[in-house]
């Protein structure tokens, strides 16, 4: 019998797309990367606070994203570097890389519009750095916050049965 | 532990809100008159005692529903900048879902700035830490 709310196995998943969204159009994403390289992961991660009883409380979940772009010609890129590096993100899709015998891997919308899933706030930035000695690659790493409710609200359950294999 | 607190300026309706905190202690804090007579014996004559409440409520309770187009803070973090800015405050030890009929402490609070820090410095993640004292003894 799998364990749906088995959060442990979600906290790192492979990313095999990325979609990048701005204010400046919300509703179509200005930056789609199809590309990605091995490394380009999705991770949650606990924040936590000390309480009262001498352990700690989860008080928010932090998202990690990073995208490591395949690309041969970075100039043509140039509208994206400068558009990670100078505006505010206010959405991102991902499409995460199936972990067990799905076929299509499980489409995972981190939205900041969509209500009880919203993520509250991005962080993005992006670098050319050396990857594993396969030398420099285009590098997006995006943080993010959701509060303690995304786990349990029900659109989110059906989300990371998919990302956890048991859809 | 769960608790309620309670605010009521002037002629207004109270408002109340229920928290579950993170840190929640309770202490007593006595006031003696403490001397020595002429013949060196001492006494400590006890004037009063009050109890006092170390809470510490944070992001889990206070992070906003809001999203980056709303920007707009947590009903809870809003209730407790309401209930610092009170002209009273009660508080109510009780895991009740709605507001308790009876068992309200009224306290007080230190003045100051509001005692709000933010996790990992993150604006969206608030953490509130408040003492607060019972007023009668």
């Amino acid at each position: 019998m799998p364990v749906y709310n088995n959060i442990a196995k979600i906290r790192i998943a492979p990313i095999e797309h990325i979609k990048l969204y701005y204010p400046s159009a919300p509703s179509s994403p200005l930056f789609s990367i199809y590309n990605l390289e091995s490394g380009s992961v999705f991770s949650i991660a606990a924040i936590e606070a000390d309480n009262d009883q001498g352990g700690t409380t989860i008080v928010a979940w932090e998202l990690n994203i990073t995208a490591i772009m395949a690309e041969n010609d970075y100039a043509t890129k140039a509208d994206m570097v400068s558009a990670v590096a100078g505006y505010k993100l206010s959405d991102v899709d991902l499409r995460l890389k199936p972990l067990s015998g799905q076929p299509n891997g499980a489409e995972v919308n981190i939205s900041c519009d969509s209500g009880s899933v919203g993520v509250i706030a991005y962080s993005a930035n992006i670098a050319l750095e050396y990857v594993d000695g396969r030398g420099p690659r285009g590098v997006i790493r995006i943080k993010g916050l959701w509060s303690v409710d995304a786990f349990g609200t029900s659109d989110f359950t059906s989300v990371y049965q998919q990302i956890a294999g048991f859809s | 532990m769960a608790f309620w607190l309670k605010y009521k300026n002037g002629s207004e309706d109270h408002e109340s809100m229920r928290f579950e905190g993170i840190k929640f202690y309770e202490h007593i804090n006595v006031v003696r008159e403490e001397a020595q007579t002429l013949n060196l014996k001492l006494y400590s004559h006890l004037l009063g005692a009050r109890r006092e409440w170390d809470i510490v409520i944070s992001a889990n309770e206070l992070f906003g529903t809001s999203n980056l187009i709303m920007q707009a803070e947590s009903a809870g973090l809003g209730y407790l900048k309401g209930f610092f800015n009170a002209e009273n405050q009660w508080l109510c030890i009780s895991t009740a879902d709605t507001e308790p009929m009876s068992g309200w402490i009224h306290v007080v609070i230190a003045g100051g700035r509001f005692p709000v820090e933010f996790i990992r410095g993150h604006k969206y993640l608030p953490q509130v830490t408040v003492t607060l004292r019972e007023s009668l003894r």
